[in-house]
């Protein structure tokens, strides 16, 4: 499995306005909806789903980066997006670093596995300082993409 | 380390939603509370019960058996908390 099976192309937000953990989750959240994975009705409903989920402990795996996700029944397989902070964010991370690189999970009720199999690749992916230094690099929406596509290399 | 050597026990995976990253943080946390090396086996997949992330990396499906592996002077302190842990099905 690749990040690729899972991330939304269209959705990549290679460099995030937001300055906070919650306008972040919202930023990532309206850029999956933009791609066309649902429906405008269920936005915030989603938002405040990825919020709720963060205030019961943050996703911030250290190193930087951070897995908000949660569940709900707007989509019908797992989708996700990446997004990269230039100026980092607070995110109460497990290493009390700010976060730059955000991986927002977004899977239907009923597949466990698919997230614990989507999750486990973030992870796993993310275990590489190479990598995550080229990803941070990486300034368009197509060089994120080929890195996550395993298309990019030289790093 | 323990005079009787590890103890181990295999548990079930309880949580509908499997070890997701919740259930393994807060594993992790638990576990290193004690002195002792705390592991998590999921088939051939070994991890160290103290880092969440590595628990993560088990993909333990809901109904998966693990062995839970606790070795050190605390570990018949530490065997059944953590053994509760991993069986609990949680509430999300």
């Amino acid at each position: 499995m690749r990040m690729s099976n899972f991330v939304v192309r269209d959705a990549i937000l290679p460099d995030l306005t937001a300055a906070t953990r919650d306008e972040a989750i919202r930023e990532m959240v309206k850029s999956l909806h933009a791609a066309g994975q649902f429906l405008n009705t269920d936005l915030d409903d989603i938002v405040k789903a990825v919020i709720r989920r963060e205030c019961l402990g943050s996703t911030g795996i250290g190193r930087g980066i951070a897995i908000p996700h949660s569940r709900h029944a707007s989509v019908g397989q797992l989708v996700g997006t990446l997004a990269i902070s230039r100026g980092g964010l607070p995110f109460d991370s497990i290493d009390g670093e700010p976060v730059h690189i955000l991986v927002l999970l977004i899977s239907p009720q009923d597949r466990p596995g698919d997230h614990l199999r989507a999750l486990e690749n973030v992870v796993q992916t993310m275990r590489d300082d190479g990598f995550v230094r080229v990803l941070r690099a990486a300034t368009t929406r197509e060089e994120i993409w080929e890195l996550l596509n395993g298309t990019r290399t030289g790093w | 380390m323990g005079t009787n050597g590890p103890i181990r026990r295999t548990v079930t995976v309880a949580n509908p939603l499997g070890l997701h990253m919740r259930p393994a943080t807060q594993f992790a946390q638990a576990a290193r509370g004690y002195r002792s090396t705390v592991a998590v086996w999921n088939a051939g997949t070994r991890a160290d019960g103290k880092s969440a992330l590595d628990l993560i990396m088990l993909v333990a499906l809901p109904g998966a058996e693990l062995v839970l592996e606790v070795d050190g002077e605390d570990a018949a302190d530490a065997v059944g908390p953590l053994y509760d842990m991993l069986a609990d099905p949680g509430g999300d």
